[in-house]
């Protein structure tokens, strides 16, 4: 993280204190209708004759710009007092360039130092929303994110976005308080808790820290699990001892030497009789397809990538949490060309950490196998190889660029193409269907809104690399995940990746947001654009509060949200007796009024027109002035089921666009 | 563990012969992983019956008669009735995989095997027939087909909910 980049959430609170200024129409209606319904509560014969003050409008507190203004301190053993345990951990922070952290209070001491040390900071609404908003942002940046709740019921509020984030891989760093070591086992006051058994499954390394002179090292355990291999969330849990403690000079700590020592930057290379059996078995293939994983995003090795593509005609699906690492318009791109992969004779996983088995993926059985991952203990695991390498995913590409020869597989472009074109026609076709079902219920089908937001994100006026999109639900993420493109890297959010959790999209949008105000990474060139995301009613649950969050740090966010009415799971409640009440909600509830009382825009829509107009309107908001709009699209339940608007809810082909599972 | 047997891809003459290709074969696909489980069944005659554990988890069953010089999986999917929407568009699916629309990798050459399938009682069979003695071919075509019914005809289609139904797919799982 630069300097720059601190500077810029300095920046993102600049109107912080100022009165509310955007286009509302909740400043129109509020003072009129609250102070009426005050007066005739009062006097109910004098209605019309209320002078009650108008309520006050919704406003970022001064102190937020204030502090967030304030100089960074980077704690030295020359302070007053010495160094405390919690500034020797966020000094460790900083001189790793954590790139952000995402918190509630509660863990003060490491939250306040993090901050403090200048690490851009983002306090929220709810622990676990703030850990998906970490995630989010590493799923967009590929570096590594902390996230950080209080002891007990803060910690365990994390724990589902926790274990969206272990199988999403992601480079989380998992932070909470923990009580004190003197007081372990004697439930003591409140909030104790054991939480290293309670992440036991959801982490690639975790630890208690107990010696207070230790607080480093194990900062240094964290960031070589982080930084090195397959990534992961680790966590770590503070007792008050650790980050109370205080150092004055450096040989009070043990094991306190820079990051150089404690872990490298040393990659493994393919060892060189491995990567010419697998230039051998590529150009012997006749339809070879490299599935570009999370590995290629988190190792940024998408340029290597399309330089071994393009050099040998290599076709090239991406997949993991995150899409964009390979073009979805470019000629060799088949993630939108699903089905050709059954034509397919080799298949290349490069940096494939969640293998998918042979009965999931759409391969030909006869198709053979190379897998390459920075590890060896999981190759062949799933997926039967015929040639397994040991390899850093860049390494590996850099290596195929070098040494594949020239090759042109006109054949295999030329089926690549058809069947994108296949493809598309089958959307363009539930389009169609999606349009007469709009017409006759004077609802919003998914299809026609996905496609809606496809045309003004990609066909219109927009560059259509600058905004980052994400997706979730049921029947709205499945058909969202069809129409939303990635034509650079770290364009696109896979929310329910491998979890499939509901809930999370939202916060971990407002983490992507976070990182594209930043301009981190590939987000650099789109730095200040906002973000998109389609979700659900069922989902939108979860995460709604985090509207503030964004309102407050001016992270712009179009949350568009399908409301049917009901869990997208409805219909299994057919058949049986008593049970469809628990999958439904009240009707017409309406989000984006509850949008509105959090400080975002608010847009309600029923038909396409509507729907296209709120986009607009709400895109150009927070292009110019930062402000969040959530798009309440009412639809009905009915859709999702293909008995009654066919063709319903459609399960997307893995891999392609649509691929959640791997 | 399966061992793969050595395979001729053409002249297996007798039935004898014809059986261990086939089974060599399905062997080869069970070491890919792409059965979960597998057990031949020789019988005589140039009979065989072969057990796989396949897409969804379900066991699946398919009988070899080299006499007849067919391939044959009796139940490829259940609970399709002969008259629906569902069994019109397989019949269309599977006459598009023998048509010149399919890449000639993809498609099954009349000329050497023909596709049929069967409805009895709304459930579905597949049977492939050896037209030119090429029982490598027929067995891989077979397996190819039962594979794309699965990964692509009914998850391309809308048929989400008569996997949940018939198949036992976990709502849950996207």
């Amino acid at each position: 993280m630069s300097d720059n980049q601190n500077k810029e959430v300095q920046k993102t609170n600049a109107s912080a204190g100022e009165p509310e200024s955007r286009p509302s129409r909740r400043g129109l209606f509020a003072s009129v209708g609250a102070g009426a319904m005050a007066a005739a509560l009062v006097n109910p014969g004098k209605i019309f004759a209320a002078t009650t003050p108008p309520i006050p409008s919704i406003r970022i507190p001064k102190e937020v710009t204030d502090t967030l203004a304030e100089a960074t301190h980077v704690g030295d053993f020359g302070d007053k007092g010495g160094i405390t345990g919690a500034e020797v951990f966020a000094k460790t922070c900083k001189d790793e360039n954590l790139a952000a952290l995402f918190c509630c209070p509660g863990n003060y001491q490491i939250i306040n130092a993090i901050s403090a040390a200048g690490i851009p900071a983002f306090g929220g609404r709810s622990e676990g929303s703030m850990t998906s908003a970490a995630d989010g942002f590493s799923r967009c940046t590929g570096e590594v994110t902390a996230c950080s709740g209080t002891e007990g019921p803060g910690f365990t509020n994390m724990i589902m976005n926790i274990a969206v984030a272990h199988r999403a891989r992601t480079p989380l760093l998992v932070l909470a308080s923990n009580v004190t070591i003197a007081t372990d086992d004697r439930e003591y006051f409140i909030q104790t808790g054991y939480q290293q058994p309670t992440t036991e499954g959801l982490k690639k390394y975790g630890k208690r820290l107990i010696a207070p002179d230790r607080v480093h090292e194990y900062a240094a355990y964290a960031f070589r699990n982080l930084k090195t291999g397959v990534p992961g969330p680790v966590h770590l849990d503070f007792p008050g001892e650790i980050y109370r403690a205080r150092f004055t000079e450096a040989s009070q700590l043990k094991e306190y030497y820079g990051k150089e020592k404690y872990r490298t930057e040393s990659r493994p290379h393919p060892a060189p009789k491995d990567l010419a059996q697998a230039v051998d078995m590529i150009n012997r293939a006749e339809r070879p397809v490299i599935v570009a994983g999370h590995g290629v995003f988190f190792r940024k090795a998408w340029e290597p990538l399309l330089v071994a593509a393009e050099k040998n005609d290599i076709a090239v699906v991406t997949s993991g949490p995150m899409r964009g690492h390979f073009p979805d318009e470019h000629r060799l791109s088949a993630s939108l060309s699903p089905d050709a992969f059954m034509s397919a004779d080799l298949v290349v996983f490069v940096g494939q950490y969640s293998m998918p088995t042979k009965q999931e993926w759409r391969f030909n059985p006869e198709a053979k196998a190379i897998r390459v991952n920075p590890t060896g203990e999981d190759l062949g695991r799933n997926w039967p190889l015929d040639l397994g390498i040991v390899a850093d995913e860049g390494a590996f590409l850099e290596g195929l660029a070098s040494d594949l020869p020239q090759k042109k597989r006109d054949a295999w472009v030329g089926e690549l193409a058809g069947a994108r074109q296949k493809y598309e026609k089958r959307l363009l076709d539930e389009y169609e269907q999606g349009v007469k079902h709009s017409q006759a219920t004077n609802t919003l089908h998914q299809a026609v809104l996905c496609k809606e937001v496809h045309d003004f994100l990609y066909k219109g006026s927009i560059d259509p690399k600058q905004t980052v999109t994400g997706w979730g639900g049921w029947t709205i993420g499945n058909c969202g995940a069809r129409w939303l493109r990635a034509y650079r890297p770290g364009q696109e959010v896979n929310c329910p990746y491998q979890y499939s959790a509901v809930g999370p999209d939202l916060a971990m949008m407002i983490g992507a947001g976070a990182a594209v105000q930043l301009g981190v990474g590939p987000q650099a060139p789109y730095k200040g654009a906002p973000v998109l995301v389609l979700t659900s009613d069922a989902g939108i649950t979860y995460s709604m509060f985090e509207l503030d969050t964004a309102a407050k740090y001016k992270i712009p966010i179009i949350c568009v949200v399908f409301n049917n009415n009901a869990w997208g799971m409805w219909p299994s409640a057919v058949g049986t007796p008593r049970s469809m009440h628990m999958y439904l909600f009240q009707e017409n509830l309406r989000y984006d009024k509850m949008a509105e009382g959090l400080g975002a825009r608010g847009e309600y829509v029923r038909t396409q027109d509507e729907f296209r107009k709120a986009l607009k309107t709400s895109y150009e908001v927070a292009a110019k002035e930062r402000v969040s709009t959530l798009i309440n699209v009412q639809a009905l339940k009915e859709f999702t089921s293909g008995k009654d608007y066919p063709p319903g809810n459609i399960i997307n082909p893995e891999p392609s666009v649509g691929a959640l599972a791997h | 563990m399966p061992t793969k047997s050595p395979v001729k891809s053409r002249g297996a003459k007798s039935p004898e012969a014809s059986v261990a290709l086939v089974t060599g074969i399905l062997e080869g696909y069970a070491g890919k992983a792409v059965f979960r489980g597998f057990s031949a069944h020789p019988g005589t005659k140039g009979r065989a019956t072969y057990h796989m554990i396949w897409h969804h988890d379900r066991p699946f069953e398919m009988s070899l008669d080299v006499g007849k010089k067919t391939l044959r999986f009796p139940v490829v999917l259940p609970g399709v009735p002969a008259k629906s929407t569902m069994y019109r568009d397989l019949q269309a699916f599977l006459k598009e995989r023998q048509s010149e629309e399919m890449p000639e990798h993809r498609r099954v050459n009349p000329a050497k095997a023909r596709l049929a399938s069967g409805n009895q009682r709304g459930t579905v069979s597949i049977a492939l027939t050896v037209q030119d003695g090429d029982f490598d071919y027929a067995t891989r075509k077979i397996i190819h087909i039962v594979h794309e019914i699965f990964l692509i005809f009914l998850v391309d289609g809308s048929y989400f909910e008569y996997m949940v139904e018939h198949l036992g797919l976990d709502e849950d799982r996207y």
